[in-house]
């Protein structure tokens, strides 16, 4: 009687637990033997480190020529600042995703990137006579803001000039936003050449704040940011189809383009360690395919698709995103697709949590 | 006849009150201090002010939270019912108030949901019918005629049904391929407390995450009957502690382990319970005396209890109805003590259409819900559903749509998998209404899920 029930009880749990399953395959998530650090290594020294005595160099250069411009406004001073500007955003390009550590400490990305400028406020900044470019949240500084005095304040190179002959403060506040990006840019740079990068590279594991961790969710990050800030809202995607083309990023200069490239390319390079070790081979360390294709191929081919898909935008891109908006539309879409590969497959098979934020409470 | 009237004499016959005395003191204690937690956490804050939009439960979409001060009163009104519960103190007041306002408060928000707090709802109801507060407590202390030494059976045999039954089917639910075969969720969770006391090394070992997933679902399909024996109790109850104690250390479970932990002492003899409440000062009543419900009530209670037992008995299986494995739709996945199963991250991004004017958004889900919501919704097909209801009134009225199509295009990553599509991403979500039945735009990859693995 007993067994007959136990036996009954074995059936019915095989028959309404289990289904039909079949073998779990090849795949070997969470695999705990891959040696995270030669690919922290590699991630450290061949991509963030170089990144940011890049990112470091330009903005010196970027300095020295905003002093000469701001001693004597001329033609040929405004010209050298301006390519130095240009190299330095897309110095910067390469260097964003990378906001964990010593640059989300010092609030990196919102001091050097928050776009669209808001020129209301840069302008009542300058009346005021005051500025604070410490304060989160503003769309007052940075290389936005530069991008406005530089390209923006006024229709020539010869009204830029007498521009700021005419405006003292705004020559203060140009000089101001540099040396604060050269002050926070120089700090990054410190701490990963001192204690930072050991530190990182020692944090091996799968756990939320582990070197992987760190990477997969600022990759995520920046994934999400080029979509929605540098294509999404400037296509009108999330806004009926109502284009915003002033909310690009460098509006004034017009190198919206280049820098989307930039981020693009940069942001592959993450992903594949450059030359070295990335994500790439860790995924095919794990055998995580899709759709019967490595799912790092499936990245790579994502990839180029975007940008193919914005190769066919012509510059720029304020006046593509109405003069060409199925094109734009398509190069967003194929955006949007890398998503599901980047941030829900690959944390899932290399048993890594998204945690942009902690949970709030408890689980069970 | 005569077994049945064996079998009612056997949950009628009067029983010492003890442990029941232990159960509310204990159990008000630790509702108390949960409460004065969740407060001192500051998750008032995050979970009932700082959203904008509160994910309904089915059928309970009425309830509201309050403001901040409201809401920091609700758990004040909770934390002082506890605390009378526990000091049985106008304890059949304090004991439904406290019931109906944790309750309340565990109906705000389907993104809150925890098992563990549904047992509390369930616990905190069974004993506002059950005589706790009838020995050892401020009541008898102020009214000595309320003393009881016995009570019928059924009181604490309710509880331990209850507790053993949470049990049971934790269990069960462990009892699927995933568990079983690839050590799932623990093969993802475990390695990440590498850095564990000693430990550490311990978890990172492939091993290890069968090893527990096996002991686990052994442990949890067995215990309430261990408990049950008076021979294995002592070694059972020891088996509980090392649990939750080790469940406790490894994961964020908040209350559940204590609650566990002291729920579970229900199971021990009255002699136990007689003594540990001895070394607090209790002192038992010289002269027997019985507590008996009225009359009218003893002869209506076999309908409603019956109605309970099979309630908990059917409504955790409600899966069973639904095609598709519940780890993946999750049909019928709440409110049946599936508890830490499934390790699962998705991605949904919604569109909404005019279709007068054919205009088209795509959606920010930031915009109108917190990290930790769009986090749960993402994976939960009836949460995906309301956010999408939710869009459509938004653009009604903000954007004035005629009638909003919203669709979503939804990917889920399940335990360790390639992601698939869970929701269809034709399906014009405004126009689906949530249910009991079978939600049809849930897509169910069957054997899909692993074809893509094996290549």
């Amino acid at each position: 009687m007993k067994k007959s029930f136990i036996s009954f009880l074995l059936f019915v749990v095989v028959l309404t637990n289990f289904g039909c399953e079949e073998s779990s395959g090849s795949l070997d998530p969470c695999n705990q033997k891959v040696n995270q650090t030669p690919f922290l290594t590699n991630i450290s020294d061949m991509l963030i480190i170089p990144g940011y005595q890049d990112l470091s160099q330009r903005i010196t250069q970027l300095s020295e020529g905003v002093d000469n411009f701001v001693a004597s406004p001329s033609e040929i001073t405004l010209n050298a600042c301006r390519s130095a500007f240009k190299t330095t955003y897309l110095s910067w390009q390469r260097a964003a995703a990378f906001e964990f550590g010593p640059a989300e400490a010092v609030f990196l990305k919102s001091t050097i990137n928050n776009f669209p400028l808001n020129q209301t406020a840069l302008e009542a900044n300058l009346s005021k006579g005051t500025w604070n470019l410490e304060a989160s949240g503003t769309y007052d500084k940075g290389l936005p803001a530069l991008d406005y005095f530089l390209f923006g304040a006024g229709k020539t190179e010869q009204e830029i000039i007498s521009y700021f002959n005419n405006t003292p403060l705004a020559k203060q506040y140009l000089k101001d936003i540099v040396l604060q990006l050269k002050t926070k840019v120089n700090t990054v740079v410190a701490a990963w050449t001192k204690e930072y990068r050991n530190q990182f590279i020692a944090n091996t594991g799968t756990a939320a704040g582990t070197g992987l961790s760190l990477i997969i969710n600022s990759l995520n990050e920046e994934y999400e940011y080029i979509k929605r800030d540098k294509l999404g809202i400037p296509s009108g995607v999330i806004t009926l189809g109502f284009t915003n083309p002033t909310k690009v990023e460098a509006y004034y200069s017009g190198i919206s383009l280049d820098l989307l490239k930039e981020a693009i390319k940069a942001h592959e390079q993450y992903f594949s360690g450059k030359s070295g070790l990335g994500l790439d081979d860790y995924l095919d360390e794990v055998n995580a395919m899709k759709n019967g294709e490595k799912l790092s191929t499936v990245i790579k081919a994502q990839y180029q698709s975007v940008k193919t898909a914005i190769e066919a935008l012509s510059n720029p891109l304020s006046e593509a995103v109405d003069k060409q908006n199925p094109t734009v539309q398509t190069a967003y879409t194929q955006l949007v697709k890398q998503i599901v590969n980047i941030k829900t497959d690959m944390p899932s098979v290399l048993c890594v949590a998204i945690t942009y934020v902690d949970n709030p409470s408890d689980s069970d | 006849m005569n077994v049945l009237s064996t079998y009612r004499l056997f949950f009628t016959r009067a029983i010492p009150i003890e442990p029941l005395v232990t159960f509310r003191i204990l159990f008000g204690g630790l509702m108390m201090l949960g409460a004065l937690r969740f407060m001192q956490k500051g998750w008032i804050e995050r979970l009932y002010v700082e959203p904008k939009f509160f994910f309904k439960f089915y059928n309970f979409e009425w309830i509201e939270p309050f403001n901040a001060v409201g809401m920091y009163i609700v758990y004040a009104i909770i934390a002082v019912s506890a605390a009378l519960v526990m000091l049985g103190l106008w304890y059949r007041i304090a004991i439904v108030v406290f019931f109906l306002a944790f309750t309340y408060t565990e109906l705000i928000d389907v993104t809150n949901y925890l098992n563990h707090y549904y047992l509390v709802c369930w616990l905190a109801l069974l004993l506002c019918f059950l005589p706790a507060h009838r020995a050892f407590s401020l009541d008898v202390w102020r009214n000595k005629i309320l003393q009881c030494t016995h009570v019928p059976a059924y009181c604490i045999y309710l509880l331990c049904f209850q507790v053993g039954l949470v049990y049971f089917f934790a269990g069960w639910a462990k009892l699927n391929h995933d568990w079983l075969f690839r050590a799932m969720p623990l093969a993802v969770w475990l390695p990440t407390k590498a850095d564990f006391l000693l430990l550490g090394w311990f978890f990172k070992q492939p091993i290890i995450a069968f090893i527990f997933s096996w002991f686990a679902a052994l442990y949890d399909l067995t215990i309430p009957f261990f408990l049950l024996y008076a021979p294995s109790r002592p070694l059972a109850y020891t088996a509980v502690v090392v649990f939750h104690a080790l469940t406790k250390m490894l994961f964020n479970i908040g209350l559940f382990p204590w609650i566990m932990i002291s729920s579970t002492l229900i199971f021990f003899s009255s002699t136990f319970h007689q003594r540990f409440l001895g070394r607090l000062g209790y002192q038992q009543l010289g002269v027997p005396s019985h507590y008996q419900f009225p009359k009218f009530i003893r002869q209506t209670l076999l309908v409603p209890i019956l109605i309970y037992i099979i309630f908990q008995l059917l409504f955790p299986l409600r899966y069973l109805l639904y095609s598709g494995k519940v780890e993946w739709t999750e049909q019928g996945y709440r409110f049946a003590w599936r508890v830490m199963l499934i390790e699962k991250n998705g991605s949904a991004i919604f569109t909404v259409k005019d279709t007068a004017t054919n205009r088209v958004s795509e959606v920010i889900n930031s915009h109108y819900l917190t990290t930790f919501q769009e986090k749960q919704m993402a994976i939960q097909p009836d949460l995906i559903l309301q956010f999408a209801h939710h869009l459509a009134d938004v653009y009604k009225t903000k954007y004035n749509f005629q009638s909003p199509i919203v669709t979503v295009d939804c990917q889920v990553a399940l335990n360790g998998r390639i992601s698939e599509t869970l929701i269809d991403p034709n399906t014009n979500l405004a126009a689906q209404k949530d249910g009991w039945k079978q939600k049809s735009w849930i897509l169910i990859p069957n054997s899909k899920l692993d074809k893509h693995q094996i290549e």
